[in-house]
């Protein structure tokens, strides 16, 4: 059996490729894609500790966050649809309407 | 006894107000509004009149419940409560109230009926009246409220009258201007009036006159020598001076007396009726009534009393100096009754206050009268004011000059007169002050009577004897006849004839006869031994004895006195006669221009520069105060400036805030992150050290 230490340190190394990307990238589909890493290294935690403690409770919450996910995306994918057809560009550098 | 029906005297007049105000939105029919006007507006002031009436004669055969308390009604029982402080709604009947009561619907009665002639041509009948009605409630108000904060609502609302009765005629600039200087120069009165029931209510713990308990003010300073509050402790005679002396400012500018006199002279822009009103029967005599009212504070003030005294020789005799230059007849008139005030505040301020009073009613008649006369004679000759421009008004209008010929010699003093007894009464009281001052106050109430007895001669002279002094056609009674009803509204004399000139002149008959007898009726020779109006008012009014005040022997026997002031009055109105009709007839009809050039004139004319003066500190001062210090100094220097400050500092931390706010994403982005890392690893460490 896998020691449950391995699958921390995968979820661990993913979750900061992920975070490197949110930061780095300046495309939003890459952005997404990079927060969506987050939530799976995040996922696999759960998963992790949960078969360690012998409880489902880890696979519930995963289900529920893949769930908000789902909605999530569809949210962000429209909200990137709809910017680049107002803009014809999609690059976040080139959306700061907000800044002073 | 049941007095319960008194109320009737309060509220009549406040229904005949409702109606007439209200009525415009139920009747359509202008002319069924008009006559239902007619009959109900004077109808019930005459109806609170005969009420009034009927109390003061149960009152009479009654000696022993001489004040009598009304709750006005169990809804406003209390009236007003907060805390500690509890008002009720109570009108006090006794014999005070009673006597001003019946002058103010009684005269103001006959003003009303009046009126219906006067102003049965004008646009805003039913208004008018509706302001009628509502002047007698509030003065009534006035008068019979039984406490101080009821008095200033009436006090207040005869302000409000006047304001809107003066300017009726808005539409005209200089009456609207009138009546906002009539109501400003009241309000620096009423601030030291309601600063006065301020003091009264945190020194001695009530506001009422009479309560049933017997612990009103002015049963409390019923005490020789000393004045108790509510809880038992003795008041200061320092604090009975101020309140006195702030009682005193709201009476000077009601009563129209020095510094505040001002406004009554522009008071006449109004309707002549409502010069009548105000000058004669409301109004003027508010500060005279609550004077008198307030009489158990003011005996326990020699200073107070001393002031009154002062001021009012003072205003009576220069109002009567400048009444001597005046050409406009409503002018004359004014300043009369200025200095018939002063007369009245000498008496108060002597201790005589029931002679006070006494002269407020005979001069209700005669001022009244002395008005309405005027107004007639201003209409028949269309409108004009001007002395100088009439004459020879006998021959025209023989019944007014009946009637202002009495009430001309009853003001001026003439031996058995009402306005005699009057005014003798009160020069024997100031000869008697308990200051001693006596022989100053008799010199110079003498020296105003004779003033008197000369300008309103001099009135008569102009007015209505030697040739006349207009052209043919401006005389309106040339157009029908020798009628002399006159005076009616704006009609402008295109041969309209009148029909129910009655109306007008009944009540000019009524007011002579009240003019010429009533002084010998209520004064020292009248009947049932004398003194009637004395000895009726008494139980309202302190003695000077309440205060450890005494008056003086006398300066000369009565009989003496009675000589040497109707000699006054005689010589007074002998030299206006000599000096005008001699005038008249060399030639000089006008003053001579050099007359009215002397410095002298100008002076008095300019009303010994008062208005000049105000105008100088109120008017160009205030306006520089509000220019140059308040709005520069404070407004912009100040108060902008450290608005602009704020909103200026405020404006520059948020524009170096705002460069945080870069519109990356990732930049926020960063910030959360460096934000949980912080909180883990601060959790860590917290773990770590348990």
């Amino acid at each position: 059996m896998v020691p449950v230490s391995y699958y921390l340190s995968l979820s661990a190394v993913l979750f900061t490729i992920g975070v490197v990307g949110v930061l780095v990238k300046r495309n939003p589909i890459q952005v997404f894609m990079c927060i969506e890493l987050m939530l799976n290294a995040a996922n696999l935690t759960f998963i992790a500790l949960g078969r360690f403690y012998g409880t489902s409770v880890g696979e519930m919450y995963v289900i529920f966050a893949l769930a908000v996910a789902a909605a999530e995306v569809s949210v962000g994918l429209g909200i990137i649809v709809t910017i680049f057809r107002t803009r014809q560009s999609i690059d976040l550098d080139e959306t700061a309407l907000l800044k002073s | 006894m049941n007095l319960q029906f008194a109320q009737l005297i309060l509220w009549l007049p406040l229904l005949g107000f409702l109606f007439c105000s209200t009525s415009g939105l139920y009747i359509k029919d202008r002319a069924l509004q008009k006559r239902l006007t007619t009959i109900i507006a004077p109808g019930v002031v005459l109806a609170s009149f005969v009420i009034a009436l009927l109390v003061t004669l149960q009152f009479g055969s009654t000696p022993r419940e001489i004040i009598a308390l009304i709750p006005g009604t169990s809804i406003y029982d209390p009236w007003i409560r907060f805390g500690g402080f509890r008002v009720n709604f109570n009108e006090v009947i006794d014999p005070l109230s009673l006597v001003m009561s019946l002058v103010v619907t009684g005269v103001g009665g006959l003003i009303h009926v009046y009126s219906v002639g006067y102003m049965k041509d004008d646009r805003d009948y039913t208004r008018f009246f509706t302001y009628f009605n509502l002047f007698i409630f509030m003065m009534l108000l006035l008068v019979l409220g039984d406490n101080f904060l009821l008095m200033f609502v009436g006090w207040e609302g005869v302000g409000v009258c006047s304001y809107l009765l003066i300017s009726f005629w808005f539409t005209d600039e200089a009456n609207a201007r009138a009546g906002n200087k009539a109501f400003i120069v009241n309000r620096v009165g009423d601030l030291g009036f309601s600063l006065g029931i301020m003091s009264i209510w945190s020194y001695f713990g009530t506001v009422s006159f009479y309560t049933p308990q017997h612990r009103g003010v002015l049963e409390l300073a019923n005490h020789v020598g000393r004045v108790l509050d509510v809880t038992g402790g003795v008041v200061p005679t320092a604090v009975i001076t101020m309140i006195c002396l702030l009682l005193f400012v709201g009476a000077v500018g009601k009563s129209a007396q020095i510094p505040l006199f001002v406004w009554l002279p522009d008071a006449m822009a109004g309707p002549t009726p409502v010069s009548a009103l105000i000058h004669a029967a409301t109004m003027v005599t508010a500060g005279v009534v609550m004077l008198s009212r307030c009489s158990f504070l003011f005996v326990h003030s020699a200073v107070a009393l001393h002031v009154v005294a002062w001021v009012g020789l003072a205003t009576a005799f220069m109002a009567a100096t400048m009444a001597l230059v005046q050409t406009d007849i409503k002018k004359v008139l004014a300043y009369s009754t200025i200095s018939q005030l002063g007369y009245m505040f000498m008496a108060c301020g002597v201790g005589d206050f029931s002679d006070g009073i006494f002269h407020v009613v005979t001069h209700a008649f005669f001022k009244a009268l002395l008005f309405l006369g005027a107004g007639a004679v201003i209409h028949s000759m269309l409108g004009e004011q001007d002395m100088r421009k009439m004459g020879g008004l006998k021959k025209k209008l023989p019944a007014t000059w009946a009637v202002m010929i009495i009430a001309t010699y009853s003001i001026a003093g003439f031996p058995l007169l009402s306005g005699f007894w009057s005014k003798d009464a009160i020069l024997d009281s100031a000869s008697r002050s308990f200051a001693g001052d006596g022989t100053l106050l008799y010199a110079g109430g003498l020296i105003t009577a004779f003033l008197t007895a000369f300008y309103m001669n001099r009135l008569m002279w102009k007015t209505f004897y030697t040739q006349e002094r207009f052209t043919d056609g401006q005389l309106h009674t040339h157009h029908h006849g020798d009628s002399d009803d006159s005076g009616h509204g704006e009609d402008q004399g295109n041969g309209h004839v009148h029909p129910s000139p009655g109306t007008m002149m009944w009540p000019l008959y009524i007011l002579a006869i009240l003019a010429a007898g009533f002084g010998w009726f209520a004064g020292p020779y009248g009947p049932s031994g004398g003194n009637l109006l004395d000895k009726f008012l008494a139980p309202s009014i302190a003695p000077l004895s309440l205060g450890g005040l005494h008056p003086q022997a006398d300066l000369m026997s009565p009989v003496a006195g009675y000589l040497l002031s109707s000699l006054i009055a005689i010589a007074g109105l002998v030299l206006a006669a000599v000096m005008y009709g001699r005038r008249m007839e060399s030639g000089a009809i006008l003053e001579p221009a050099a007359a009215d050039a002397s410095p002298l004139v100008q002076f008095l004319r300019n009303n010994w520069g008062f208005d000049a003066l105000y105008n100088l500190i109120f008017i160009k001062g205030g306006g520089l105060l509000a220019e140059r210090g308040l709005m520069r100094g404070v407004e912009t220097d100040t108060i902008n400036a450290a608005g602009d400050g704020i909103a200026k500092s405020v404006g520059g931390i948020s524009h170096l805030l705002r460069r945080i706010q870069t519109g990356y994403v990732r930049n926020y982005a960063l910030v959360m992150l460096v934000g949980a890392v912080t909180l883990v690893v601060g959790m860590l460490v917290g773990v770590m050290q348990h």
